[in-house]
């Protein structure tokens, strides 16, 4: 009984060191779905911003994310998504602007690609961060549609964006 | 019957224990790839790469060799290298040989002996941008004959259709390794060959698939290995499901069962495939339960089992593990395994690998056994 007590002890340990997500602020997400099937995530923790909370009311504009410090964690794959279908040398940033959120729904600007689209989405708060998930298409960025040696990107992207919530006026 | 006795070659497969080209090795789940679909045409795994799976291997399995960048290595990953063989015709070659010295804790009997495991030729042919293909591999058999003597031959090793549909729907039918449990290159693990999921274990049948974004299910019919006496055929049922747990991990269960006319089996598996720590870096893992019962007597034997691996990249193309194995068939000895190994890719095609096997059971006649296992392993 110590012995599976011992076991239980050290395989949680073990799982929470090398399994759970780690939360951090200030961090960039977006998932990829592939065509014929499987999925990647690029992820960043160079994320600029922050959101402020005003009664019960989340706005944020400016969050400023440098697309060059994604990662994907494939290198040719990196060069891939941010030469080819990003191309970071005439549009460097993704920006999220008029950002406001109420009851755990929120709308924003987001811009990529040097386009600027309404997004809608859901958000989280927990301590002092906030957690933001939404939906958007590749193609309404007119980011051509990935695909390499027979493996394609879906066009709908799920994005999720950490932010430390600060006090507002 | 499609079985072809080459007797001069049989000296160079003599020993052979053919395995499949498989790729499931736990750090491959770490680069985003948890469905073996990406890469494999069978989307049990195993098997024949798609282009996009070889050009992986050779940007990012494989170390970094010459001058080429990555998106060069990418483009020359193909059967002939950059020159494309247009859209319908993917050939393969395979061959592994592993360099065995077994005994190495008793120098009285310490052997040493080349094994040619895999010899594999295999032709892959698509149609309607790729939604129809066909699998077809020859491969060495040398299994033990009724007479405890190997005969080495050629064999129809795999030869399926399937038709994969825009929905995630994809249907095989034909001779094929059966879906149950994670499908790993060590074809000797208890999780393989106590499993009847080894080397030599394709049988005919149907596979049904479905694949969704973060899970994907089959469904197995087996009709038995028609190449195999009326007898001994395994027929049956396998079905497995798997699901993204966290980032980078999938967790899966497999269900079979299992019949010829001397004994049928219900078995039964939870698996999991995890990144660990950094990309190139993984864990896989694999716990069941097998239940035999013996068709003439009704005795039933149970057999649970484990296969652990976890694997860390060291610098790309080069990586350290462990695999840990426990097999125990109740009311006998338990059995296990711990083979700490390296594992180098040195450029697409080449795969080099040394296992230290250790083995030992709980008997009273307990001994330890050691092995050196050096791999070659050669895709083109």
């Amino acid at each position: 009984m110590r012995l599976l007590k011992k076991i239980f002890k050290y395989t949680s340990f073990s799982f929470a060191i090398f399994f759970l997500p780690s939360i951090k602020a200030q961090t960039v997400g977006f998932r990829v779905n592939l065509s014929p099937v499987g999925s990647f995530q690029a992820e960043s923790s160079q994320v600029k911003g922050k959101v402020q909370k005003s009664a019960d009311v989340f706005k944020a504009s400016d969050v400023i994310l440098s697309l060059d410090t994604l990662k994907t964690g494939l290198e040719l794959r990196d060069s891939h998504m941010k030469k080819k279908y990003f191309e970071i040398e005439k549009f460097p940033n993704a920006t999220l602007s008029a950002a406001e959120g109420k009851d755990g729904k929120f709308k924003a600007q987001l811009e990529i690609h040097g386009i600027k689209k309404e997004i809608q989405g859901t958000y989280e708060v927990k301590e002092n961060l906030i957690k933001a998930n939404f939906k958007t298409k590749m193609s309404d960025f007119s980011i051509p549609k990935a695909s390499y040696l027979g493996v394609g990107a879906k066009d709908e992207v799920e994005v999720e964006i950490t932010l430390p919530v600060v006090e507002g006026k | 019957m499609l079985k072809y006795n080459f007797a001069k070659f049989s000296l160079f497969c003599v020993f052979a224990v053919a395995s499949k080209n498989s790729w499931a090795y736990a750090h491959f789940i770490s680069y985003g790839y948890s469905s073996c679909l990406t890469c494999h045409y069978n989307a049990a795994g195993n098997g024949p790469l798609t282009d996009y799976g070889r050009a992986l291997y050779a940007t990012a399995i494989s170390a970094k060799y010459g001058s080429l960048s990555d998106e060069e290595r990418g483009e020359a990953s193909g059967f002939l290298g950059e020159t494309s063989l247009g859209s319908h015709i993917r050939p393969s070659i395979d061959f592994r040989g592993v360099l065995v010295q077994s005994n190495l804790n008793q120098s009285s009997s310490r052997q040493t002996t080349f094994i040619p495991m895999q010899s594999d030729a295999n032709l892959v042919l698509s149609f309607l941008e790729g939604k129809l293909f066909g699998s077809f591999t020859a491969g060495a058999d040398s299994r033990v004959n009724a007479e405890g003597k190997r005969k080495p031959s050629f064999i129809s090793r795999e030869h399926y259709l399937a038709y994969r549909m825009e929905n995630g729907l994809s249907v095989y039918t034909g001779h094929m390794d059966v879906l149950y449990g994670l499908r790993i290159p060590e074809h000797v693990a208890f999780s393989r060959a106590q499993t009847l999921m080894a080397e030599n274990d394709q049988n005919h049948g149907a596979f049904l698939h479905y694949a969704k974004e973060k899970w994907e299910a089959g469904l197995h019919a087996l009709a038995g290995n028609l190449y195999e006496d009326a007898d001994t055929r395994i027929k049956g049922l396998s079905t497995q499901v798997e699901f993204d747990t966290w980032k980078h991990g999938r967790i899966g269960t497999s269900v079979a069962y299992l019949k010829n006319n001397y004994r049928s089996r219900v078995q039964g598996s939870v698996h999991l495939k995890s990144q660990i720590l950094k990309e190139g870096s993984g864990l896989i893992g694999e716990l069941g339960w097998i239940q035999e019962t013996n068709a003439a007597t009704s005795a039933k034997t149970q057999s649970p089992y484990l296969f652990l691996q976890p694997n860390m990249r060291i610098t790309r193309g080069l990586h350290v593990f462990v695999n840990a194995e426990y097999f125990h068939r109740l009311k006998s000895v338990h059995q296990f395994k711990a083979s700490p190994g390296l594992q180098y890719f040195p450029m697409q095609r080449v795969e080099l690998r040394w296992d230290i096997v250790s083995a030992w059971n709980s008997g009273a006649n307990s001994t330890l056994s050691l092995s050196s296992l050096l791999h070659a392993h050669l895709s083109f």
